[in-house]
Formats: structure tokens, sequence, C-alpha cells
């Protein structure tokens, strides 16, 4: 009986359709109400499940765009477009200005999602989209002065006729194509969210992501942090400024000049009055790159070679998006960066260009004095200035949520307080030049010295480009290199204190350029750029020379280089790392305090061969067991600064490791030694307990039979969405190598982009994007070429010389025509 | 009683938000003249159920089974089938309470009382 079904007071031989409602008949209007109320709301983290399940405009509802003619109102002539088999679009335009309103309105229409969602981010928007979890992003990178950063960089930007015509196209093609969607990314939906129009600030914005993606990290706070518990000398101990020649390598070998002064103690007298160090988010360490250019001497074609892979987060779409722009002025096919028009990395038919991160310190951190906790007024010598100070709101879907306030002193903007003194950071990202006017130079350059020259408008982030031309190949190290002396910018430093201070940076008879050397190959990895001979003081953060110096010897063994062989360089998954520390490691270790299985697992990395293959158990016990040996050795020491992420570089490690097991009452046995016990620990001593404990974590989390252990499951290799929804990424990769190998694969990070071309009369090149230009979660193209590019394969490059010659091998054409859509 | 509430159903679903599905409901339970509510309700019920699921369905289907792959991991759910049982109860239970609203009101209405007399 349902609860209705009342009965009549007073009975009757006829039924009636109607009745007396039963007294608590109500119940059932109110919970109607309740139930579509509640499926018509957020209910904590589960979204509005009316609205999103909705046939009629929800989830259901997926039209895929369709590669169909259309109208674009502001074109001044046709554009084409063909879509090649391999996903990728070429397009074809009577003018500059039609090119760029058309990659923009093509690139919205593959990837407006990740557009949105990028651009929002650096610029301190992202609570707007995905509510309150964007809050902390956002209050840093408007606290960082990203805001301010932008409209700066949009002013600069925009004052070049040239720039501002490329912005204003791109922009134009994206608003056309917001206003002609008519069905919402899936994203879209299942945020309630809707896209607004861009503009030339979104743009900016997201290569201001980029940019403090490959230079917002710095070691100053770690560091200063670190020397006061532990002394400057030890520190300077732990992370030296240069290494010895094994544990070395530059990617501008030789002599610049006379070698400069060593860092000394005196050159950091300032002791900061900062203690309670914040924690100030940073951007992966490890974003960086492989590029390498071979010349014509050591080429089987007879031609320069070159090969680029850019190392970052992997998500699914891809931040890059392969495609050709073809225009009367230029012919050019690359990669572009979502959110911004043109070609980032690519090539001409006469130039082809890539970058590494350059790695240079980029950031420093002052102290600057207040006159009073809360004062505006701060010291600059002897002056009084006035920050100044900007109220930035933070908003929500509903509305503003609260008020971030930003003060920018005369070094930059103020991070954290503590008492009257004040650490405010100070980033070449916020000297920024034309780049897109750089970029845009490449495309008329015909030879590397075009292209090297292209660069002198590049500003951030600071790269390492290779450029080659048929017969030619050249690398310069370009960008606002702060002029630093000897040890500025290593801690924290007083402001006004720096020749830095005055942001100035190095000139131009001090660039650091190379063109056809000797060798006839030029590489670099985001490895140190000089030795000691330049004189200017670069820092001391750069990567380990694991991938640059297996570069190098890839490209020594063979006189001969051809595309495949740079193909296979890009794959070699050998641990440069393992390969300097395992055999120390073997050494060293205890073998009788050990389990059988245990030795018998030693037994099998004594013949490894130092390859991380994903079937592999060994580069799984070699990786954590090397982990665990970098905690056990400074547990004692680093933990102490309770920032254990922050550690001494693994080629410091090693070196240790050499010294110590060579002469056992060498300096650096103080470091083997744990400090915590009484007894004076041996190399053996703590080799042998870091393999215990790795053997136990590993036992832990991947279960007790060591077959489990392998590669693919340690390094869990996957590309996860851009907004990390579930079921949205790809599953486990089956994939080779490590970071610490060329092919660079972290399992969450390592190169999202690989290319590498054969020059000539006719340039033959190989792409892989994992993941397509598709950007759409419910289209069968989404996670394109993901198993692909893990199995280390790439595509052949389709470059067209026009049009004709495009849509005769065109999967997909499609037409934009000036009129109303 | 089934195929007719489908059909307005399928219709409602396809063409208006989907709280139509409440309202349309609302209006059959009015509009119910039948004495065996319980049957009828049973009917409507799943009408609204059935109609959700299958629009999903052949929605689904379009896309290539993507939509209900990539929603039943967002859901943590373990089986694909399960999003559109998911579909079912939304459909259902949104049919059943403004087709149990409607008929109260539709008693009201008639009787011009809102609650029982007293005995």
């Amino acid at each position: 009986m349902t609860p209705t079904r009342s009965r009549s007071p007073t009975p009757t031989t006829k039924r009636s359709s109607s009745r007396h409602p039963t007294s608590w008949g109500w119940i059932w209007p109110l919970l109607a109400v309740l139930w579509v109320t509640a499926l018509s709301r957020p209910l904590g983290s589960i979204p509005p499940l009316g609205a999103i399940f909705d046939i009629h405009s929800g989830i259901w509802q997926h039209h895929e765009f369709a590669w169909k003619d259309r109208k674009i109102p502001e074109l001044k002539s046709a554009v084409h477009i063909a879509v090649d088999q391999n996903g990728v679009p070429h397009i074809f335009a009577g003018s500059e200005a039609d090119l760029y309103l058309a990659q923009g309105y093509l690139m919205a229409a593959q990837r407006l999602f990740q557009m949105d969602l990028s651009s929002r981010s650096t610029a301190g928007r992202l609570t707007e989209l995905v509510g309150e979890k964007g809050l902390e992003m956002d209050r840093f990178f408007i606290r960082f002065g990203m805001r301010q950063s932008i409209m700066k960089t949009v002013n600069e930007y925009m004052q070049d006729p040239q720039t501002a015509a490329m912005i204003n196209a791109f922009v134009r093609g994206v608003n056309t194509y917001i206003d002609q969607l008519d069905d919402l990314p899936v994203e879209y939906k299942l945020l309630q969210a809707r896209p607004e129009h861009f503009d030339a600030a979104r743009v900016i914005a997201m290569a201001r992501a980029l940019t403090f993606n490959l230079s917002g990290n710095a070691q100053d706070l770690d560091l200063t942090q670190l020397r006061q518990k532990i002394g400057l000398e030890r520190v300077l101990d732990l992370f030296p400024e240069f290494y010895p020649d094994r544990y070395s390598d530059y990617v501008l070998p030789g002599k610049w000049g006379k070698p400069r002064r060593p860092e000394k103690n005196s050159d950091f007298q300032f002791e900061t009055h900062i203690r309670d160090f914040p924690s100030i988010p940073h951007p992966p360490p490890n974003n960086g790159s492989n590029n390498w250019v071979v010349g014509p001497k050591k080429s089987t074609t007879g031609h320069s070679l070159l090969a680029n892979d850019t190392h970052l987060g992997y998500t699914l779409p891809n931040i890059w998006f392969e495609n050709q722009l073809s225009c009367p002025e230029f012919n050019v096919y690359g990669v572009s960066l979502v959110n911004v028009p043109g070609i980032i990395n690519g090539f001409t038919a006469q130039t082809a260009w890539g970058p590494t991160n350059g790695t240079t310190d980029a950031l420093d951190y002052y102290e600057v004095e207040f006159s009073d906790e809360n004062s505006l007024t701060y010291k600059d010598g002897e002056l009084q200035r006035e920050a100044l100070q900007f109220s930035e709101t933070i908003s929500n879907a509903r509305g503003p949520l609260e008020t971030v306030q930003v003060l920018w002193t005369k070094w930059g903007p103020l991070l954290y307080r503590e008492g009257r003194y004040g650490l405010v950071a100070n980033w070449t990202g916020f000297h920024t030049k034309n780049e897109l006017l750089a970029l845009r130079h490449l495309y008329d350059s015909k030879s590397v010295k075009e292209c090297l020259k292209a660069f002198n408008d590049w500003g951030v982030p600071i790269q390492n480009f290779v450029c080659a031309d048929p017969d030619h190949i050249g690398i310069l190290h370009a960008g606002f290199v702060p002029k630093r002396t000897v040890g500025e910018g290593r801690f924290i430093e007083a402001a006004g204190s720096s020749q830095w201070n005055l942001n100035e940076p190095v000139g131009a008879k001090d660039r650091l350029l190379r063109i056809d050397p000797p060798q006839s190959y030029l590489r670099s990895a985001n490895e140190r750029i000089v030795d000691n001979t330049y004189d200017n003081y670069m820092g001391s953060k750069y990567e380990e020379p694991f991938r640059g110096s297996r570069i190098r010897e890839r490209l020594e063994a063979k006189a001969k280089l051809s595309g495949q062989d740079l193909i296979d360089i890009q794959n070699d998954d050998l641990d440069g790392q393992a390969r300097m520390a395992l055999p120390q490691m073997l050494k060293a270790v205890a073998r009788a305090e050990l389990s059988g299985m245990q030795r018998e697992w030693l037994e099998k990395l004594d013949h490894w061969d130092y390859h991380d293959a994903a079937s592999l158990v060994e580069p799984s016990l070699y990786k954590s067991w090397f982990k665990h040996l970098k905690n056990e050795i400074f547990v004692d020491e680093v933990e102490l600064a309770n920032r254990r992420h922050f550690m001494p570089p693994d080629i410091r490690v090693i070196w240790m490791l050499d010294r110590v097991a060579s002469n056992p009452e060498d300096s650096d046995s103080q470091w083997i030694d744990d400090k915590r016990t009484v007894e004076k620990e041996t190399l053996s001593q703590i080799v042998t307990r870091a393999l215990k404990k790795s053997w136990e974590e590993l036992e832990k989390e991947h279960g007790r039979d060591p077959g489990q252990w392998t590669w693919t499951n340690y390094n869990h290799a996957q590309i996860p969405h851009i907004a990390r929804l579930p079921g949205f990424g790809s599953g486990l990769l089956a994939m080779n190598g490590s970071g610490q190998s060329v092919r660079g694969n972290r399992g969450w990070h390592g190169p999202v982009y690989k290319f590498v071309i054969e020059l000539g009369a006719e340039p033959k090149a190989w792409m892989q994007v994992p993941g397509g230009m598709n950007g759409d979660p419910l289209s069968r193209d989404w996670g394109r070429d993901v198993e692909d590019w893990a199995a280390g394969k790439m595509h052949p490059v389709e470059f067209y010389k026009d049009w004709s010659e495009s849509q005769k091998h065109a999967v997909h054409v499609m037409n934009l025509s000036p009129g109303e859509g | 009683m089934f195929f007719f509430s489908l059909l307005v159903f399928l219709l409602g679903l396809w063409f208006l938000p989907w709280w139509s599905l409440a309202l349309i409901s609302v209006i059959l339970g009015i509009a119910t003249r039948t004495t065996a509510r319980g049957r009828f309700t049973f009917h409507v019920t799943m009408a609204g159920a059935v109609a959700w699921a299958a629009l999903a369905f052949v929605q689904d289907g379009r896309s290539f089974g993507l939509i209900s792959k990539r929603m039943s991991a967002l859901f943590s759910l373990p089986s694909t089938a399960l999003i559109f049982l998911m579909m079912a109860t939304l459909g259902g239970v949104t049919v059943l309470l403004g087709f149990k609203a409607g008929l109260y009101l539709r008693d009201v209405v008639r009787t011009g009382s809102l609650t029982a007399e007293e005995s």
C-alpha cells in the first residue's frame, strides 16, 4: 500500500478518483521541491546532478566539433584548413591577420576549456572556474604580483603594432568561436560554468604561466633556512657552485676568459631577520628540456639535424598544439603554446629551432625593512619609500569572495612579513621584452645567424635556443640574464645590497653564443652553462648533468648521425645517475646482513645495464634504494630545517659516496655519520640501512613479491586530465626512462613534445605531442597517440608548401570564409 | 499509462530542462482520475526511470560509449551500467515525488481540504 492511498473517512459503495488528502499528504509536494532543489545545487563536493545529467543540455548532449565550412565575420579573405592523418591542422590564409584569427578560432574549437583554465590560473582567477579549491593558488599568484605583471606585459606587447595585430586577431578568433558555441565542453557542464570572452591579458597570462613554470624556482629561502640551522660553511659544502670534472658537464664547455675567483664566506655576510620561513609555492624544479643540433659534417644527410623535447608536467590535453601556419609572408610548422598566437618551437623550409630551459637563477628574495609591521614605508638605503598598494579581488561563480592586498616595493612584490621585515621577490619575469616579436622574427629567418639574431628580443624565461639551417648550427643562452657578482642571489639578501638590484642584464658582448663548433654538435639539457671562466655569476641551481652527459656520449659515439639516430637518443633510457652511484652502493652494502631474497636481487642489480626499462624490477629497486640512501645521509641535518623536499643535489651525493669509499676519513664522512647516535656510522652501515628501508617500503606499496616491483608499477607513468578529473586521464603507461635518463620520464612529468628534423632542400621531420590536438574528453580522438608516445614512436611530419598540396592529403578540410555565421 | 507517460517524459527530457520531469509528473498526478493509484504510480515511476536511462543510453551510444565511461570513472562507479541505473534512479524518484505531489494537489483541489477530515 502506498502512503497516499488513504481511506475515505466514510465508506461508500462507489470509489472516487479524488479523496480527502491524508494528514501527511503534504509531505509529497515538500519532498518533490526538496528533491528538485537538491539536484539543482552542488552538495559539498558533489556537483548539481540534475543539471549535469540533464538530457537536454547536460553531459549526455555532446556535439563533437565538425570539420565543416564556416563563416567568420571578421575575416578579410577565405582561410583553408586541412587536417592530416596525424590529426594536425594546416592553416593557409591570405594574410597574417586572417591566419592568427583562424588559429585562435581553431585552437578554441579544440582546446577551449584548457585555454580558459590555464589563463585564469596565473591571473589568480582559478576560483572563478573551480570554486574554493583554487583559492590558495589565486592568493599566491595575486601576491606574487601576477596581475600587475600581466598588465605591464600587455602594455609592452601592444605598443608594437605587429604584436598587437597578432594578439588582436587571435583573440577575435577565440571570441568568434565562443560566440558560435552551440554546446559547451563537458568540463564546463561538470563545473556548471561558462567560458568568457578572451582578451590580450588572457593571452599574456598563459605566456606568464610558462615563464613562471620555467623560471619561478629559487633556492634562496631553502638555503637561507638551512644556513640558519647548520651554518654557512656546511651549506656551501653541500651545495657547491662547481664540481670536479667527473661530476660536471657544461652546455658550453671551454674557456671564456680568465678563471674568476670562487665563492668565499665573506660573500655571504648578510644574516636575515626572517625566522619563520613561509612556504612559497614554486613550480616543479625539473621543468626543462633536451635539445641538440648536429652539423653537416656529422650528419648522414650532409645537412644539419635538430632534436628537441620539452619536459613539463603531463596533462591531457597537452600544453602544446601542433599546427602549420602558412600565409604569403611565411610558412612555419611546429607547436604553439595554448592561448598564444604563432608557433613557439618548430621549423620553416630554411631553419629550425628549439629551446631548453636556461635554468640560470632568475628569482631572488630580498629582505626589506619597513618602518613598522603595518607600514607601507620601507628603507632604500638612506631614502624612505612608499610601497605601491593594489587591492585585488578573488571571486567565485557567485561573486566576490575576498580581497588580497598586493604591495609592490622598488624591487618587487612583498610575499611575506615578519614584524617590520618583509620578503620581496625580484624575478626576471617582471622584466619582459617582446618575446612574441622574437618568435615572429624566427619565421622570416633564412640562416642560423638570423635565427639567433631573432632572440635579441627575447627576455624571459631564459632559454638555451638551438638553431640550425641546412649548413650551420648554433646555440644561444638567450634572455634577461641577471648581471651579478660572485655570490649574489644565493641566499636572502638585504634589499639594495646587490648589483642585480639594478635589474641590469649582462650585455651583448657577454652573450653566451656558439656557432658551428669544431665537434659539429651542440647540446643542452638544463645543466650548468659555463665553467668559472665566464665572468658573470650564474647561480648554482642548475639541473644535474645526467641527461646532458648521456646526450653528449651518444652524439660522440657515432661518426655520422641520422634523424632516426636522434629519435633513438631521445628515447635513451640509460640511467646516468644509477651508472655513477650504483657501483659504490653495491660495493658498500653488507650482504651478510640481508635476507636470501635481498641478496638474490642484489645479484641481479650487479648485472643490470642501468636501463630504466618498463618491465624491469632493477630500476625500481635502485631508485628506491638511492632515495632512502639520501634520506639516511641527510635525515639528521636537512630534516632540522623542516623542509624535507629540499635536499642536496644527487650529484653531490655521488661525489660524496666516491670520496668516502676511497677514503673513510674524508671530510664528507661527517655527512655519512648519523649524528643522532653516539657511534660513528660507516658508509656500509648507512647503505645497508637504506636498502632495508627501501625494501620495506617496496613491500608495503607494491606487495611482497619483488616480481611486481616493475618500473611501470613504481614510476606509475600516466597522464591526468588538466583539471585532474578522475577517469578523464590516461591509464597506466608501460614507459621506459626516468628523470635521470635522456627519456626524462618521471611518471608525472617528462617529454610532452618531441621533435626531430633533418634539414635540407626538403626538410624531413618527426614530431609527437601525446594527446593530440583534440581537447574534447568525449571524442574518440581524446588521448590520441599517448600509447605511441609511451612506446617512443613519433609520427612523420607532413609539411606542405601550399594549400593545393595540403588538401590532397587531408583527412578533413574546413574552409573559413568572411561573412555572418 | 506506462507508454503514455513514457512518451511524455521522453519528449519533456529531450526538449526541456530536467526539472520539467517533475512538473510534468505533477500535472499527470493532478490529471489522474483512476482509483488504481498504486498501479498508476508504479507505471509512471517506471516510465520516468526508463525515459531518463533510455535517452542517456541512446546519447551515450552516439558518443561511442565514452560519456558513460568517463562519468562512471568520475563518480567512482565500478561499472558503466551503474551510470544508467543512476539515471533511472534520478528519473524514477523525480517522477515518483512529482506524481505523488500531483495526486495530493488533486485531492486538495477536488475536496477543498488540505488534510483528512475527522472520522
